[in-house]
């Protein structure tokens, strides 16, 4: 990783070491355009539920008093001697929010943390949101909300952004649904939502929370973040392990268990996927010793 | 059962099978610590993995234990000991008594149990050593010992063994064993190895008491109910033929094995030649049964078999005494009763008639049958025909006199009245029970015997009721026909006058035919088979008077055997060697054959089932060895290190095994637990 600390191309002073001017350039080339009804405040590229003044034509409409003359069809009156309105699209700004985990098992990683990672990740999603013009949200959590930073597509709000991420640290049990319920009533308006997390945590009660949003249209994508030793353990022998959540400590042999562990651990992503695809949740697994672009391309073509 | 060590320096190393439980117990391994994202899953497997894995570590901790426990014993070499004296340096008293009766000529597995068993007395006779003192007694119907007393000279005892040889005797087992015992007195520790067959019937609740300083160690050659078919026990119906007469020879044939068999029994006595087959269940006896006609004089009879795995007691033999005819005697003053008797006599073609005129002074042996009304003589002498074998028949005959008494061998004389009915005659009834007598009448077919009339009679006292069975009465209840069994003869009071002026029974002759007939045919008792002996007996040969020097005994064989002449009070006896073989045993004098014995094996020695291991144990011995065990651990020992080696290998097989085993299963579990 490198830091993102100058004035880069497109204007951008960020106080912030997630992103080197090499991974802007690399960046130039994604987008993040999710193909979903968007529910913005600001007009922009996203299609939205309401009619609005773009020239995409909608549909016919009655007249009726108080319109506004001008949209009246005349051709559609000569025919059928009837007043009618064209009604066109309106076109919206897209919402997107990320819920980065930031509890103490996110802090686990052989070369580079899951969090860090998954900072990055966030970073580089939240350039790409606010290049776009969209509007994006943040939220860090551990056991419960402990950042939020509200919508926004300017400048100033990434470099916001990019200092929340780059101060942010691991901190105590994941509770992932907490998190969820707790954000819940400020999102107002639909639009993205992306979690990313260790998932750590118990997969039913992390889909009772994201239900809501379910419902209520958000595009949800699952980004799992795993380190390489804990998707195999390390061949170690002997060794105790301490949780970085719960400190407990167990003493096992990594040769003995490697086999089940793995086994173990397949099952718990199976279980997620299986649970994200019954609600068309998007489900990206990830591994902090892959290129995070290849996430970022997972994301696009979603 | 003793174990030692060869090397018992090592023992002390089996201290080192406390190392996996001490190992087990204190070491506490102290692993890098790993700072990990979550635990959860390795918790979830490290629970299902506990069920397995502490049986799996306690039954691992034993054989790693037991793995130790036995390299160290494969070092010190374990012997496992059995019959051993106390001391091993001390001079060793053995007494081997080899059975050699007439079952361990058993055939059983291509050998003799005999040779099996001199193979044996001469394996422990050659685990032996200088200084050592043993004896070898034949286990026979008189036991026998090499040596007068325990000897050093153990070639000349293997030579013994090598030449001695089963005898068809039967064993005395309880005599053998005495004799040991005796032999062993006063030697301290002792021991006595008995080789044998342990046939049920010879060592059945043998009781000698065995001093504690004598071990016994049996040596059991036989497996139980081992397949063998005998023939014994000879008779025939008529049990004294006349010449001419159908007779039946009956033989059993006898399966002492456990299955089925079929065998083909001959008959062969003179002119008769006969087989017949039978299938005899196994455990079984069936009867076979010959009718043959033989002729006067002694008629030799073999029944036999085919051979199987024990041929001695596949053949029988025994001779048959034919008499010509029946000689009766008539001894009565009154001519009227001699004629009357004298015709009812010649009735029958195989029935004589001798008068005997007083007075008598001895009655001729021939006489099978003495028809007597009176005796005014020596009573001893009818005392001395009837203990003879000759049965008596006594009738009142002609009356003259009103009373008289009645003497008869061994009773005291008891009064008698004589009767002449007044008015109407006195007629036959047959008294209570069935006797055989009277069966020929029972369908009138043969006669009425309730037909002829009686105006003469003697009055018997009615205590003879109870010591005759009383055949028929008169219509008055008086006895009119009673019989008295002795051990060969009869006595029978024929109380029917057979004269016409005493009564019409002579004018009913079918029916006084056929009742004397039956009765001379019941009152002849004895055995027309001459009495048999047994290997290993001495056939004697008694006579008032003669030279028996001239007395030679032959075998079957026709070889001579040693005869001894002894001069008695009575007269003289010859003596003979104790015979050997079964079969005909010939006396003859000055050449000329004077009587024949028939010698077979005691049908005991046939039945081949043996006594339990157990019961051997309770009974006699300290220890039980099998057929094919080797006796040279009896001294030396049984090392035990190849066992330990392969025990320590199953151990290390064991370990590896509980190893994968588990380890699979673990897998396996934690695999359907996720």
């Amino acid at each position: 990783m490198a830091l993102l600390d100058k004035k880069n191309n497109h204007g951008t002073s960020a106080g912030t070491s997630l992103l080197e001017p090499e991974d802007i350039a690399r960046l130039e080339t994604f987008e993040f355009a999710p193909r979903m009804v968007a529910e913005g405040l600001y007009a922009g590229r996203h299609r939205s539920l309401t009619r609005g003044s773009s020239t995409e034509f909608r549909d016919y409409r009655e007249y009726s008093p108080g319109d506004e003359i001008g949209l009246l069809d005349w051709r559609a009156y000569a025919r059928s001697d009837r007043f009618y309105i064209r009604t066109f699209e309106q076109e919206t700004s897209l919402d997107c929010t990320i819920f980065l985990d930031s509890s103490a098992s996110m802090g686990f990683g052989e070369k580079v943390s899951k969090l860090r990672y998954g900072s990055f990740l966030a970073a580089a999603l939240s350039y790409l949101v606010v290049r776009r013009g969209d509007r994006i949200s943040l939220h860090l959590f551990d056991e419960q909300l402990r950042h939020s930073l509200p919508h926004g597509s300017t400048r100033r709000h990434l470099n916001h952004i990019f200092t929340r991420l780059e101060r942010n640290e691991a901190g105590e049990a994941t509770h992932t649904a907490a998190a969820l319920n707790r954000a819940l009533p400020a999102m107002r308006h639909r639009g993205a939502m992306l979690v990313i997390s260790d998932f750590l945590d118990d997969p039913v009660s992390l889909f009772e929370a994201l239900d809501p949003y379910n419902h209520r249209g958000f595009r949800i994508y699952l980004c799992h973040i795993l380190d390489p030793e804990e998707l195999d353990l390390p061949r170690r022998g002997m060794l105790t392990f301490e949780d970085l959540e719960s400190r407990v400590r167990v003493r096992a042999h990594t040769e003995e268990l490697r086999k089940a562990y793995r086994d173990a651990v397949s099952q718990h992503v199976e279980v997620i996927r299986q649970l994200a695809r019954r609600r068309k949740i998007e489900y990206i697994p990830a591994r902090t010793d892959a290129s995070i672009h290849a996430i970022l391309n997972a994301l696009n073509q979603t | 059962m003793i174990i030692r060590f060869v090397n018992p320096v090592f023992l002390p190393w089996l201290a080192l099978g406390a190392l996996p439980v001490l190992i087990h117990l204190f070491a506490k391994a102290r692993p890098p610590l790993l700072r990990f994202s979550s635990v959860r899953f390795l918790q979830r497997i490290l629970k299902t993995q506990d069920k397995v894995k502490r049986p799996r570590d306690l039954l691992l901790l034993i054989l790693r234990v037991l793995a130790i426990l036995l390299l160290v014993c494969l070092f010190a070499r374990p012997k496992m000991l059995k019959g051993v004296p106390a001391d091993p340096a001390d001079p060793r008293q053995l007494v081997i008594i080899v059975d050699a009766s007439a079952s361990m000529g058993y055939v059983d597995g291509g050998q003799t149990r005999f040779a099996v068993a001199a193979a044996k007395g001469a394996g422990l006779l050659a685990n032996l050593r200088g200084g050592d003192r043993a004896n070898v007694i034949w286990l026979k119907r008189d036991p026998e010992a090499v040596f007068p007393e325990l000897g050093v000279n153990m070639p000349h005892l293997r030579q013994a063994l090598r030449k001695g040889a089963p005898t068809l005797e039967r064993g005395d087992p309880e005599r053998a064993l005495k004799m040991a015992v005796t032999m062993l007195e006063g030697c301290g520790e002792a021991e006595i190895a008995v080789i044998s067959d342990f046939q049920r019937t010879a060592w059945h609740a043998i009781q000698v008491p065995i001093p504690e300083t004598i071990r016994v160690t049996a040596i059991s050659l036989a497996a139980n109910a081992a397949p063998n078919m005998s023939v014994q026990r000879l008779r025939t119906t008529p049990s004294l033929p006349l010449a001419g007469q159908t007779t039946r020879v009956t033989c059993d044939v006898a399966n002492w094995g456990g299955n089925a068999r079929t065998a083909q029994v001959l008959l062969s006595a003179g002119e008769n030649h006969q087989k017949q087959e039978v299938s005899v269940a196994g455990g079984d006896i069936q009867p076979v049964q010959f009718d043959c006609v033989f002729p006067a004089g002694e008629n030799r009879i073999v029944m036999s078999i085919g051979e199987d795995e024990f041929a001695a007691d596949n053949q029988l033999v025994g001779v048959l005494q034919v008499t010509p005819s029946l000689r009766v005697g008539i001894l009565s003053g009154d001519a009227r009763v001699v004629d009357a008797w004298r015709r009812v006599i010649n009735a029958f073609p195989w029935m004589q008639a001798s008068v005997l005129s007083p007075p008598v002074t001895a009655i001729p042996d021939d006489i099978a049958i003495l028809i007597a009304d009176r005796w005014e003589g020596d009573h001893s002498l009818l005392a001395q025909r009837v203990d003879s074998g000759g049965s008596l028949l006594w009738c009142p005959g002609a009356v003259s006199a009103e009373s008289g008494q009645l003497i008869l061998p061994a009773a005291p004389a008891v009064d008698i009245q004589w009767q002449r009915a007044d008015g109407s005659p006195w007629r036959l009834s047959p008294a209570a029970g069935d006797s055989p007598i009277l069966t020929l009448f029972q369908t009138g077919q043969y006669g009425d015997l309730s037909a002829p009339a009686f105006i003469q009679r003697a009055q018997l006292p009615s205590s003879w009721k109870t010591r005759v069975s009383t055949i028929l009465t008169y219509d008055d209840g008086v006895m009119a026909l009673g019989i008295s069994h002795r051990n060969s003869s009869s006595v029978v009071i024929w109380n029917m006058p057979v004269e016409e002026t005493s009564g019409s029974f002579a004018m009913h002759g079918e029916e006084l035919l056929q009742l004397f007939g039956e009765t001379v045919r019941h009152c002849r008792r004895g055995q027309g088979l001459q009495r048999t002996e047994t290997p290993g007996a001495r056939l004697i040969l008694r006579r008032q008077s003669g030279e028996l020097s001239k007395m030679v005994l032959r075998t079957p064989r026709m070889d001579p055997l040693p005869v001894a002449i002894r001069a008695t009070a009575d007269g003289v006896t010859a003596i003979s060697e104790r015979v050997k073989t079964p079969g005909f045993h010939e006396w003859r004098f000055d050449g000329n054959p004077v009587e024949t014995v028939p010698v077979i094996i005691d049908p005991l020695e046939s039945d081949m089932r043996v006594i339990e291991k157990t019961d051997i144990k309770t009974m006699l011995a300290d220890s039980v060895m099998g057929r094919g065990d080797d006796l040279s651990w009896l001294r030396e020992g049984r090392s035990l290190w190849p066992t330990a080696l392969v025990a320590l290998a199953l151990t290390i097989l064991a370990e590896g095994t509980v190893l994968v085993l588990t380890g699979r299963k673990n897998i396996r579990n934690n695999r359907d637990n996720v």
